[in-house]
């Protein structure tokens, strides 16, 4: 794995995000990564530091990244939605990466002589929540994408209302509207009693 | 769904969110016609949304992202917790992580097993069972019982127990690894039986016993491990709801009654020793449990069959079943009987049994009888109800018929009807309490009825008999539509029934005027049938019957008058008539009644100083005279009732301190007493210092109740409300951490109970007192917040229950203060916008309470008043035509005000504070009408 790319990175990401708003496609599959591994890396030191974690946002992690990533200014607010968009989508990643690797991590052979203090909850553990959620929202996505967009830039990305509708170029009100149908409609997906 | 029907069902969605939330589904009904998917989809989208959808969400990912943190497995090591320094995570539960830790201060290699509190999970009520665990450890020294050594709090504030590490295997495992025989399993058992002896000799219950918590050390001894989830039995008897709520237990060792959330006591250790004596000796667990939901382990747990160590065993092995069957498959299942009653009574007799077998001596455990295994069906399908009455269904149609045939044997007749009776009044009581069984119930009642009636046409005078079928209608009718735990909700049924019964028992007592305990029955009817019909609106025919019941019962009174029982019935009528009375608005009758309960209840307790009901309905008696005669003006009387019912309630608390109730019931007595005496928000005394004093009081006994269980949502929602009392009186400096705090509590309460409309409500009061008390021009921001979020609370509650006259009002003075704040910051057209909103909610939503009340009339008035208010303050900051115009606005806005709250005095319950408002908008006019 190569070393986070603490100095080079912000020109770099930089031109990329240019490139990519000027039509360039591949320069998103060469952001994506870079986004992905710093978004991970400020998770990692979060989880080290002794900071109050009530007060941590995936919004502060995501500015912390772009901060870190993207040269002091760039040109235009279209850009930075562009970048927020993409670190939104990865935000979800990596939040239910994470709860993967525990899962998969709780499975695996050490745990059962682990178990000291093993107590099985009639409640879903948490971790469940976010992939259900998150597969609801691919379910959304399927239905209608704009819907599921909105609910990750609002809730993983940290847009405000008003950034949101000039990212997606729809009205405020359509925001509010659109979200809260969406809420509803995931929220309505992950409290269905689960058949597995 | 293809996307045109996803944008109908878009549309509809939206549109029905600009509806009230009760017109929704009315509009929804028209608005999607016959097509009943369409509507299913929206409905569940829009139940949905009113579950707070959005903050459901929110608090998912945020607990994603707090989860990130904890996972923090390869930082712990060499970390310091007091003289500790932790080696590596021994594993981790629901709770909390287990490290092992060595001693960091001393020469010898000393290690240690260290438990700590979860980060981000330190709820209080994980504290509070980390501080308990410890409490309980320290209590117990037994050579199989791992030792706490220590205990303590990190500088982070997580406590953590320091207990003896045990570096072994599972007593499951060991035994498989060593290949033990059976034999040596039940000897290695032996001590862990003396071991959870021990415990329950000092009145703990383990609650969570599993191989895993059994360890079998380097000696060779059993040691077992966390008491995590055990609790004191004598705490058990007072908090029984919190046995319901842990719900979080090792599924394949748990007691039926613990997976049902009953009481846990002694014989649920014994089942989970079973079960986990069950795993030791066959190798297999004890039940076949693929899915970890209540519905499933409901079932493999309470209602199936448990299939006997031996023949689980043959799964695994052939010469095991042999060993097995016989007396280990006996001691096994009778220590896992359902029944905990038919368990061993002690673990001392498990132990008991397992030398006797392994002496050689007969065991005492016998297996179940033929007798006992036809009674074990009825049992069995108790449980099963649960799940579906049908298997009672069948019972009872079995019995019917047998019962049929006996009829013709005259010598079984009594035999017979006490089976009856046994399965209307046994099976049902004992049924009433689990969860979807009222189906169950009703068909008992039901096929109870049938019988009993087929046996009373065989025999017309048998009064005795008469007695029976009118107690099966009593039953019956509860069912059907009774105030007891649940009903079916069909009132008219439950009249029908009920009044059989009355006719029935009419007859008996007709016949034998003497006979007592069919009277106190009638009056247990009469009740009950007032009951529900004063529940349906059905008021006129529930004051008679009141009326009836009360003849009765003062004439029994009159006959045995020392006899408690009947005067008991004679306050119940008296306080029921209170209460029809105080609905239709017959204040002095109502008062009257109440005295009269008072009386009598005064004499009860004279007779029987012990019986803490009586106690309860005096205190019940005082705070409803106390509000009959707020409702009528007589402040002082008033203020006299509520004091005699704090009396009442302080010599309760003392004197029944397990009795939680009473201590809210003071809380609220409390509140009334400052209310009267000097709350602006009511009808008052106008005497600040002595509610000031009344509210500390309310504000002192809300936190003892809150900080003996900080995990009760309603004691912090009680000190919450007490707060905001007591700040809203206080004077200025003192005032704003009082509300500060009231608001955070009932921010709590709220945003984990949504739903929980009193606090809802109290909440937007809190936060516009406190928005009030930003007034300095560098605080005005805080202000406009506050107004703001107690408009959003106050729209929450509202779609809750639009009805509601208190939050309505606070709506309209929450907006009034929006618009002021607004106004100061030169924001005409955002005033005007809020002002707006509020005269269109005056017009659509009081018309939800009855229209012409006092309270409807009052909201209404009071809006106008504010928008006069708002018009005549913009009219200040105007020149020239806007500022006439905005001042035309205002004096109309104010006469109009003015003209209903006119109206109002002429209306029953007009109050001095509903004058004081009334002229406070009269003298704004007053103002406004003497500018040129």
């Amino acid at each position: 794995m190569s070393a986070p790319p603490e100095d080079a990175a912000p020109a770099a990401v930089t031109q990329l995000l240019i490139d990519w708003k000027s039509g360039d496609k591949a320069a998103l599959d060469l952001l994506t990564p870079l986004v992905y591994q710093e978004l991970h890396r400020l998770a990692d030191r979060y989880l080290r530091s002794e900071r109050d974690m009530a007060t941590l946002q995936p919004t502060a992690l995501v500015h912390e990244a772009y901060l870190r990533l993207v040269s002091q200014k760039l040109p235009d607010w279209e850009s930075r939605a562009h970048f927020f968009g993409v670190a939104a989508h990865l935000m979800r990643q990596v939040l239910v990466d994470q709860v993967r690797k525990r899962r998969s991590a709780k499975r695996g052979s050490g745990a059962e002589k682990l178990s000291l203090d093993e107590i099985v909850s009639f409640a879903p553990a948490r971790g469940r929540d976010l992939e259900a959620l998150d597969d609801a929202l691919n379910s959304l996505a399927r239905q209608d994408a704009r819907k599921a967009k909105i609910i990750e830039l609002r809730f993983f990305g940290g847009f405000s209302l008003d950034e949101t509708a000039l990212a997606l170029d729809i009205s405020m009100a359509t925001v509010g509207r659109e979200q809260r149908l969406a809420e509803a409609w995931l929220h309505r997906e992950i409290s269905r009693i689960p058949t597995t | 769904m293809d996307p045109q029907r996803w944008q109908k069902v878009e549309a509809l969605f939206n549109e029905a969110l600009e509806l009230p939330a009760p017109q929704r589904k009315a509009w929804l009904g028209r608005a999607c016609a016959a097509d009943l998917d369409l509507l299913n989809e929206v409905e569940s989208l829009l139940d949905s949304d009113s579950q707070g959808a959005g903050e459901i969400i929110v608090s998912q990912v945020q607990h994603a992202v707090v989860a990130l943190h904890t996972n923090e497995d390869s930082t712990v090591e060499g970390r310091r917790i007091g003289p500790y320094s932790l080696v590596r995570e021994l594993g981790r539960g629901g709770m909390g992580a287990v490290y092992l830790a060595s001693r960091a201060d001393e020469q010898y290699e000393s290690q240690v097993a260290i438990k700590l509190v979860k980060p981000g999970l330190d709820t209080e009520f994980i504290l509070k069972r980390f501080r308990r665990e410890r409490q309980i450890l320290a209590r117990l020294q037994h050579p199989n019982i791992a030792r706490l050594l220590d205990g303590g709090t990190t500088p982070e504030n997580v406590p953590y127990l320091v207990m003896e590490y045990i570096d072994g295997a599972w007593i499951t495992k060991h035994a498989e690894a060593l290949n033990l025989t059976t034999e040596d399993r039940l000897r290695l058992f032996l001590p862990v039986l003396s071991a959870v002896q021990y415990a329950h000799r000092n009145l703990i219950v383990h609650r969570d016993i599993k191989p895993g918590n059994i360890l079998i050390d380097h000696a060779g001894a059993p040691k077992l491990l966390d008491f995590g989830i055990s609790k004191l039995l004598l705490a058990e008897t007072r908090e029984s709801s919190e046995t319901q709520s842990i719900g979080m237990l090792t599924p394949d060792y748990a007691s039926p009654e613990q997976i049902l959330g009953e009481t846990i006591r002694i014989a649920s250790d014994i089942y989970s020793l079973g079960a986990v004596l069950y795993e030791l000796l066959s190798g297999s667990k004890p039940h076949q449990i693929d899915q970890i939901t209540p519905l499933a382990l409901q079932r493999a747990i309470c209602t199936e069959e448990t299939l006997p160590p031996s023949a689980a065993a043959s799964r695994t092995n052939r010469a095991l079943p042999k060993r097995l069957a016989g007396d280990p498959d006996i001691i096994i299942l009778r220590a896992m009987q359902k029944d905990p009653d038919r368990r061993y009574e002690s673990v001392e007799a498990f132990a008991e049994d397992i030398r006797r077998h392994l002496d050689h001596r007969p065991i005492l455990a016998r297996p179940d009888s033929l007798f006992y295994r036809i009674a074990k069906f009825t049992r069995r399908n108790r449980v099963a109800v649960a799940f579906g009455a049908l298997a009672v269904g069948a019972m009872i149609t079995g019995t019917i018929i047998s019962v049929r045939q006996a009829r013709l044997a005259q010598q079984r007749f009594d035999q017979v009807r006490k089976l009856a009776t046994t399965i209307v009044f046994d099976v049902e009581r004992s049924i009433r309490e689990l969860p979807g069984s009222l189906s169950a119930r009703q068909l008992l009642a039901k096929n109870g009825i049938e019988y009993l009636d087929n046996l009373a046409r065989s025999s017309a005078n048998d009064w005795e008999l008469k007695r029976q079928l009118a107690g099966a209608y009593l039953r019956m009718g509860e069912v059907q539509g009774g105030s007891v735990n649940g009903n079916l909700g069909n009132p008219t049924a439950a009249q029908a029934s009920l009044q059989r019964a009355q006719t029935l028992l009419d007859d008996v007592v007709k016949h034998d005027p003497a006979n007592r305990d069919a009277q106190l029955e009638r009056l247990m009817v009469v009740t009950r049938l007032s009951n529900i019909q004063r529940q349906t609106g059905a008021r006129a025919a529930s004051l008679a019957t009141v009326e009836l019941g009360l003849r009765d019962a003062d004439a029994l009174v009159a006959r045995l008058p020392n006899d408690m029982e009947a005067v008991e019935f004679s306050v119940v009528f008296h306080l029921d008539r209170a209460r029809l009375r105080q609905l239709a608005s017959d204040l002095p009758g109502a008062a009257n009644d109440t005295a009269a309960a008072q009386t009598l209840l005064k004499r009860m307790v004279a007779a029987d100083p012990d019986r803490r009901e009586v106690h309860s309905n005096l205190a019940a008696a005082y705070a409803r005279m106390g509000a009959i005669q707020s409702q009528l003006g007589a402040l002082d009387k008033a203020i006299a009732n509520y004091r005699s019912g704090v009396a009442e309630l302080e010599a309760q608390v003392v004197r029944f301190p397990d009795r939680e109730h009473a201590k809210r019931e003071l809380l609220l007595a409390y509140a009334h007493v400052g209310d009267v005496l000097g709350n602006p928000a009511f009808d008052n005394l106008g005497d600040t210092a002595g509610a000031i004093d009344a509210y500390r009081c309310m504000v002192a006994l809300a936190e003892e109740v809150y900080r003996a269980d900080t995990a009760n949502a309603r004691a912090l929602s009680d000190l919450g409300i007490a707060l905001l009392r007591l700040g809203s009186l206080l004077p200025d400096p003192e005032k704003r951490p009082v509300l500060a705090r009231s608001v955070e509590l009932l921010s709590v309460v709220v945003s984990r109970n949504p739903k929980d409309l009193a606090s809802l409500t109290h909440k937007a009061w809190a936060e516009s007192e406190l928005a009030a008390t930003y007034r300095a021009p560098a605080e005005r921001g805080n202000a406009r917040k506050g107004f703001e979020a107690s408009i959003a609370s106050a729209e929450r509650a509202l779609l809750l229950d639009p009805k509601d006259a208190m939050t309505q009002t606070r709506l309209i003075r929450s907006s009034l203060g929006l618009t002021q704040e607004l106004l100061h910051l030169g924001d005409r057209p955002a005033a005007l916008a809020v002002q707006e909103k509020i005269i269109a909610f005056t017009q659509t939503a009081p018309a939800n309470p009855p229209a012409k009340s006092i309270l409807a009339q009052q909201v209404i008035a009071r809006a106008w008043e504010a928008t006069g208010l708002i018009y005549a303050q913009i009219a200040s900051m105007e020149r020239g035509a806007l500022r006439d115009s905005d001042r035309q606005t205002a004096l109309a806005a104010h006469r109009k005000a003015d003209a209903i709250f006119k109206n109002t005095a002429a209306l029953p319950g007009f109050n001095g504070q509903h004058r004081r408002f009334m002229e406070a908008n009269a003298k704004e006019l007053a103002e406004l009408e003497k500018l040129p």
